[in-house]
């Protein structure tokens, strides 16, 4: 702890280059906490995905309808909880680039206790009894300035009325939020009785999925294989798997996000290393003549290799707190587009790590050069 | 022309100086390089991508969609309209007479990756009979064409190379249904990514009440404007016409415009940091240079050479570290085939960005270099020459 103030002076002797090597450091670890952090936050969000919750899809995937008169069957199977339909149309709101989801749901109390779902029941028995009444999201509300009372349409360029108008009128009975990551957040609750009625794609009576809720989170794979059963062999087959399964393979699809992660963090600190040693390297001989002296005062050759060890390790750590730090405060700002909320702590972790081996190997060689320094030789060169 | 041989006699000088600083050069040298392979690398995807849906996109084609749609995925048009599409001017004809003009519908089905059992999902493109001849860079590389009336369906190029279970006479189960795949086929990029299949049938199969586009050839690419205005003047539908090339420009720049953003966000970042790397290395090299700079300006060398000198001294260090990048780039990962989600296309390292490299590290050297080219031209004379 005594040799601090000579570590410090070590690290400010050129207080330029100290700045420099500072950023360029936090830049690093900047680039690789948005990274990794993006990564790991994909990963958190598959992990925190609740496990009781199962979704049933076409056997072919999420592209197929079902009938929707599997909803009695699939309630029936035994460990089934509860079952919620999902229906969708989009369409845009006043311009193209406004885009909207209307996620159309069997108005049933139901809904209520949906996890991650904040309605009230009395807006749900509203929207039952209006079919083309629509619940927003508080965060839509406020996008657009609407309230309670308010007509949106929506002009869908796909799903046509079976009058020939492709613009749907809802009328805003009340608000939604949410409490979890549930998609929801450029959407609005619609009554399925009116969509099922009004489209014109001859997909009447066909639900986009079901969501189950289990009764007990570790029968959920023995629930999903019954809820196949049921309908093995028939034209509307399923596949019924748990939601994080699912959250999983709709990640995985999207590419080797790992692979591109891994490739530019590791060309960053490849780059990294190299600055760090010359940096170091090139102090080490500017003060080769001061060394000499340390020795001459009786430091031991052990005692200047720590020396010179611990200056790069508190820069590149200071430094990578720093950048780790800038990106905690950027990350959320990208919370649109990254759907993860605050910077995972394991990223911190271990990119204090990487701040540390950083320091150690590029200072690896001007602490050994250090340390064998022969004090004659070092004072001749004066 | 003084300035001139006084910049030349200065930059011989400092070139020679180098030798003597393997480290800071190389520090700059691999530094330039990371970036600018990581920057082409990422950009390459984007590339890619553009490369392949606008390798075969044409003029005088076009696309008619449902007012308002964005692409195929959301457009719908009754299928009553198909025949009255058909009958409009412009469309070229076949030898028998017949419109070059074909409707197609599209739903999605899910395949599993050979390599790693994934999933993703791609289009199941139902298509009316011309299909063949509005498209004549389609062709089947084996096995033969779907039948009409029969669940048969032909696989692109890159489904059978890379999802499982597409290989000539492999059953798929479709809706409770087997259809058998008969052929395989290239189009020369945009349907690659696809099944074709017979589209009366493939409604059925999915309950597909309307079509989602109808494709034509046009007589000629002027031929548009007539087709444009005959759809327009017919109060019984309401679409778009565009040309294919639009068409095709548009929905390439929706994905390979988020890959070049994120391209350009990290490289970037990364410039920043290996920028300051170089302002380090300068400034080395420059002040190690203090009595050499102090005595050729006590002799009369001028501020403006001195400065450009070290300027081109740090343009001469990131170029070669740009131009390995961009190699490093082309050997590690031109013609890769990467697949995200259904899409699938080869990375594609061009010389134009082999230029947007090289452009990108003299940048980074000229910003890189100004402040120690500064420094150096201020050097006082006689502080620097004191010090001997």
């Amino acid at each position: 702890m005594k040799y601090l103030p000579l570590i410090w002076s070590g690290i400010w002797r050129k207080r330029g280059r100290a700045v420099l090597i500072l950023l360029q450091v936090l830049i690093a670890f900047l680039l690789f906490g948005l990274l990794q952090g993006m990564k790991t936050g994909i990963d958190h969000a598959i992990a925190e995905t609740r496990a009781d919750i199962l979704i049933v899809h076409g056997r072919q995937g999420m592209a197929e309808s079902l009938p929707s008169s599997q909803l009695p069957v699939i309630r029936a199977v035994p460990g089934v909880k509860a079952v919620y339909i999902q229906n969708y149309i989009g369409g845009s709101y006043q311009k193209p680039t406004q885009q909207i989801i209307a996620d159309a749901i069997d108005p049933d109390p139901e809904w209520a206790s949906y996890p991650g779902l904040v309605v009230s029941k009395t807006d749900l028995a509203a929207l039952a009894h209006d079919r083309t009444g629509a619940l927003v999201n508080v965060l839509l509300m406020r996008k657009y300035s609407l309230k309670v009372g308010d007509r949106i349409p929506l002009k869908s360029s796909y799903f046509r009325q079976r009058d020939g108008s492709f613009v749907w009128n809802f009328e805003i009975l009340g608000t939604f939020a949410e409490t979890e990551q549930l998609g929801l957040d450029e959407a609005i609750l619609i009554n399925n009785d009116y969509l099922n009625e009004a489209r014109a794609d001859g997909k009447k009576d066909t639900v986009h999925h079901y969501i189950v809720l289990a009764k007990d989170p570790k029968q959920i794979i023995a629930v999903a294989q019954a809820i196949d059963d049921r309908f093995a062999n028939s034209v509307d087959e399923t596949r019924t798997e748990p939601l994080r399964e699912y959250a999983q393979s709709s990640f995985q699809s999207l590419g080797d996000l790992n692979f591109v992660v891994r490739s530019v963090v590791g060309a960053v600190f490849f780059a990294l290393l190299f600055s760090v040693g010359a940096m170091m390297l090139q102090s080490l001989n500017e003060r080769t003549p001061e060394l000499a002296v340390m020795k001459t005062l009786g430091f031991s050759d052990r005692r200047i290799f720590w020396i010179i060890l611990m200056e790069a390790l508190v820069l590149c750590v200071a430094a990578a707190l720093l950048g780790l730090g800038s990106a905690a405060l950027i990350f959320p700002l990208a919370h649109e587009y990254l759907r993860a909320g605050s910077l995972p702590l394991i990223v911190f972790e271990a990119g204090i790590g990487f701040a540390v081996l950083l320091a150690v190997i590029s200072a690896a060689l001007p602490a050994w050069r250090g340390m064998r320094l022969q004090v004659a030789e070092a004072l001749a060169g004066r | 022309m003084t300035t001139l041989k006084q910049f030349v006699a200065l930059l011989q000088m400092n070139l020679s100086g180098l030798r003597y600083r393997v480290g800071t050069v190389l520090v700059t040298v691999i530094g330039t390089t990371c970036v600018v392979g990581v920057l082409i690398s990422m950009l390459s995807m984007g590339t890619g991508a553009r490369a392949m849906v606008m390798k075969n996109a044409r003029d005088d084609r076009a696309w008619i969609f449902s007012h308002g749609a964005q692409g195929n995925w959301d457009s719908n048009l009754p299928k009553n309209t198909v025949p009255i599409i058909a009958d409009m001017p412009g469309i070229k004809k076949d030898a028998d007479g017949k419109a070059l003009a074909y409707a197609s519908v599209m739903d999605v089905v899910e395949g599993r990756k050979r390599i790693d059992n994934s999933r993703a999902n791609f289009g199941l493109i139902g298509v009316g009979e011309e299909f063949a001849a509005v498209h004549p860079e389609f062709h089947l590389t084996a096995g033969h064409m779907f039948r009409p009336g029969v669940r048969e369906l032909i696989a692109g190029k890159s489904r059978h190379e890379i999802f499982k279970n597409f290989d000539i006479g492999d059953h798929v189960r479709l809706r409770g249904n087997d259809w058998t795949v008969v052929g395989h086929f290239d189009a020369g990029g945009l349907f690659d990514g696809s099944l074709l299949a017979d589209a009366p049938t493939v409604m059925s199969a999915f309950g597909n009440a309307g079509v989602n586009t109808v494709t034509v050839m046009l007589e000629s690419g002027a031929a548009f404007d007539r087709l444009q205005a005959g759809l327009k003047a017919n109060p019984s539908i309401d679409v778009d016409a565009r040309r294919e090339f639009d068409v095709v420009r548009e929905q390439s720049k929706q994905i390979s415009g988020l890959m070049d953003f994120i391209s350009y966000f990290v490289g970037t970042i990364m410039a920043i940091g290996a920028t300051l790397g170089a302002v380090n290395a300068m400034y080395a090299i420059v002040d190690s240079r203090k009595r050499e700079n102090a005595t050729l300006r006590a002799i009369g060398f001028g501020v403006g050479p001195v400065i450009l000198a070290v300027l081109a001294e740090a343009l001469v260090l990131v170029v070669p570290g740009a131009v390995i990048g961009a190699m490093a780039a082309w050997l590690l990962f031109n013609g890769h085939v990467i697949s995200p989600g259904g899409a699938s296309f080869a990375l594609t390292v061009t010389p134009g960005l082999a230029a947007i490299g090289v452009a990108w590290a003299v940048g980074m050297g000229l910003l890189g270099g100004l402040l120690p080219a500064v420094r150096a031209a201020r050097v006082s004379v006689i502080s620097a020459l004191r010090a001997v």
